[in-house]
């Protein structure tokens, strides 16, 4: 057992340490605090350099240099959104955001519908029923049950009809699944949370307390 | 004067400090760490087809590997970036390497991912691939999902790498045009999955495999029993059953006995604490049915 003697080690201890006192010491603690506004601020800084110098030259400033001159628009366009913090002219800002979100939500339509619907959800209601093992065909069976009562449970136009059987089974299925589905979801968070624990015991125990593995 | 009602050991237990219970898990996953168990390790399905997804990759093939993490998830996504890095470096393909999560997780790759890699020298020389003609890495692309777009139907939309190099001077990006130049698309990440797979993987048919974190897991399980992901890997977990198939433990296998152990250990505390709430539940009705009769 070898401790580090690598400063950038030290620090990262440090920091680590300083994030664990919210488990042991006060919640609102200096410690935990320092590390916070360090890492929210650190990580705000690099993204600015990074997202927005690096891609501002590597997407508008050669291009534009070497003839490709359309490409000032999108970026007046962009820098539109900056008008928030002007008093009179505020409503300019909706243009870039407009954009945004318009051409979003065209680029997702066909990937969501080509993959979640076609790939998905037709594949999961009609390719995978039949199983030479048991098990499997009742797992896949249940998974087209919940898959209709889920999005049966999302369907809000049916009115009055809805609230009576045999809808009202198909609605409880359908919450039951989603329940299901949120549970294991949980679960696997839980399982998540641990791995980043263990991934910071990791390293303070191989790479600055010099534990061998 | 009434004398007050000490709280019996239901009550103390239920009640108990959080950091009672912060100090048990603690030690749930250091003494593992340092005194490994040895505890068994099932090998998942979806694990085993990752595995083979990269094995069967022709000679010569590009890849477009999306190794795609924010500091935080370094820990838990961190080891299953090394391990698919190591297994593609043995084999003969050109690797391209791509970024839209977040800003520092091209930082990620260069710090925490590549030193950890078999081989690796500096970012000129990952094992015996050489920077600009088997491996490159186009850095962070600012615009997500339009920006995945955009650079599947044009590869050359970045106009310099990750280190600033023009992408005209990287011999390896003259041949590649499109997203269909890819034999595979590995995506080893917290998030971006649906975006990955409706801007890549559906338009251009490229067999995709992700390393998920273990929030995501259930969303992605539905895709691969779709087809529409050719394997996946669990979080640290399935990183573990990878590195065994590949004969390479790395963090992840040792992090395993820390995983049982800890999940052991939340069960008996979930199992204790609802054992508690019904038991006083039971009481309660009880004393309550006493009073009406």
């Amino acid at each position: 057992m070898t401790i580090s003697m690598d400063p950038g080690i030290w620090l990262g201890a440090f920091m680590t340490l300083a994030v664990f006192s919210y488990f042991f010491g006060p919640t609102k603690n200096p410690l935990f605090k320092f590390a916070e506004s360090t890492v929210v601020g650190g990580a705000l800084g690099y993204t600015i350099v990074i997202a927005g110098a690096k891609n501002l030259e590597s997407l508008a400033y050669n291009k534009i240099v070497a003839g490709n001159v359309i490409l000032i628009i999108p970026v007046i366009v962009g820098l539109l959104i900056y008008t928030r913090y002007t008093k009179n002219y505020t409503y300019l800002a909706r243009i870039p955001i407009a954009f945004i979100v318009g051409s979003g939500i065209a680029v997702a339509a066909y990937g969501i519908i080509s993959t979640n619907i076609i790939a998905n959800n037709l594949v999961a209601v009609t390719g995978y029923l039949v199983n030479k093992d048991l098990a499997t065909t009742f797992t896949n069976a249940w998974n087209i049950i919940a898959l209709i009562t889920s999005i049966y449970y999302f369907y809000f136009t049916g009115g009055k009809r809805q609230e009576a059987p045999p809808f009202t089974w198909l609605n409880k299925i359908g919450r039951y699944s989603i329940m299901l589905f949120m549970g294991a979801s949980f679960g696997n968070t839980i399982l998540a949370r641990n791995a980043l624990i263990i991934g910071r015991a990791q390293f303070l125990l191989y790479s600055w307390l010099g534990f061998s593995p | 004067m009434t004398e007050k009602k000490q709280p019996g050991i239901l009550d103390r237990i239920e009640n108990i400090d959080r950091k009672v219970i912060y100090f048990i898990v603690t030690l749930a996953v250091i003494l593992p760490l340092i005194n490994p168990i040895g505890l068994p390790l099932n090998i998942a399905e979806e694990s085993v087809n990752y595995k083979n997804a990269i094995d069967d990759i022709p000679d010569g093939s590009n890849v477009l590997c999306k190794i795609d993490m924010e500091a935080g998830l370094s820990g838990e996504l961190g080891p299953a970036g090394v391990a698919t890095i190591n297994q593609l470096l043995e084999k003969p393909v050109k690797l391209v390497f791509i970024f839209f999560y977040r800003g520092d997780c091209p930082l990620v790759f260069v710090n925490n991912i590549l030193p950890n890699v078999n081989g690796y020298i500096d970012t000129t020389h990952l094992g015996n691939k050489v920077y600009g003609v088997d491996w490159v890495s186009l850095g962070y692309i600012e615009g997500h999902e339009s920006a995945m777009a955009k650079l599947a139907e044009d590869m050359h939309f970045v106009t310099v790498d990750q280190f600033g190099n023009k992408m005209s001077d990287l011999p390896l990006m003259q041949d590649i045009k499109t997203a269909s130049d890819f034999s595979l698309l590995i995506h080893v990440g917290g998030g971006d999955n649906a975006p990955v797979l409706n801007q890549f993987s559906t338009p251009y048919k490229l067999k995709t495999i992700c390393a998920t974190a273990g929030v995501d897991y259930v969303g992605v399980l539905q895709y691969y029993k779709a087809g529409v992901y050719s394997g996946i890997l669990n979080s640290l977990k399935g990183t573990a059953e990878y590195e065994f198939l590949l004969g390479q433990p790395g963090l992840a296998i040792v992090a395993t006995d820390a995983i049982s152990v800890i999940h052991v250990t939340l069960l008996v505390l979930i199992i204790i604490g609802n054992a508690i709430y019904i038991y006083k539940r039971m009481v309660k009705k009880d004393v309550k049915g006493g009073v009406t009769e």
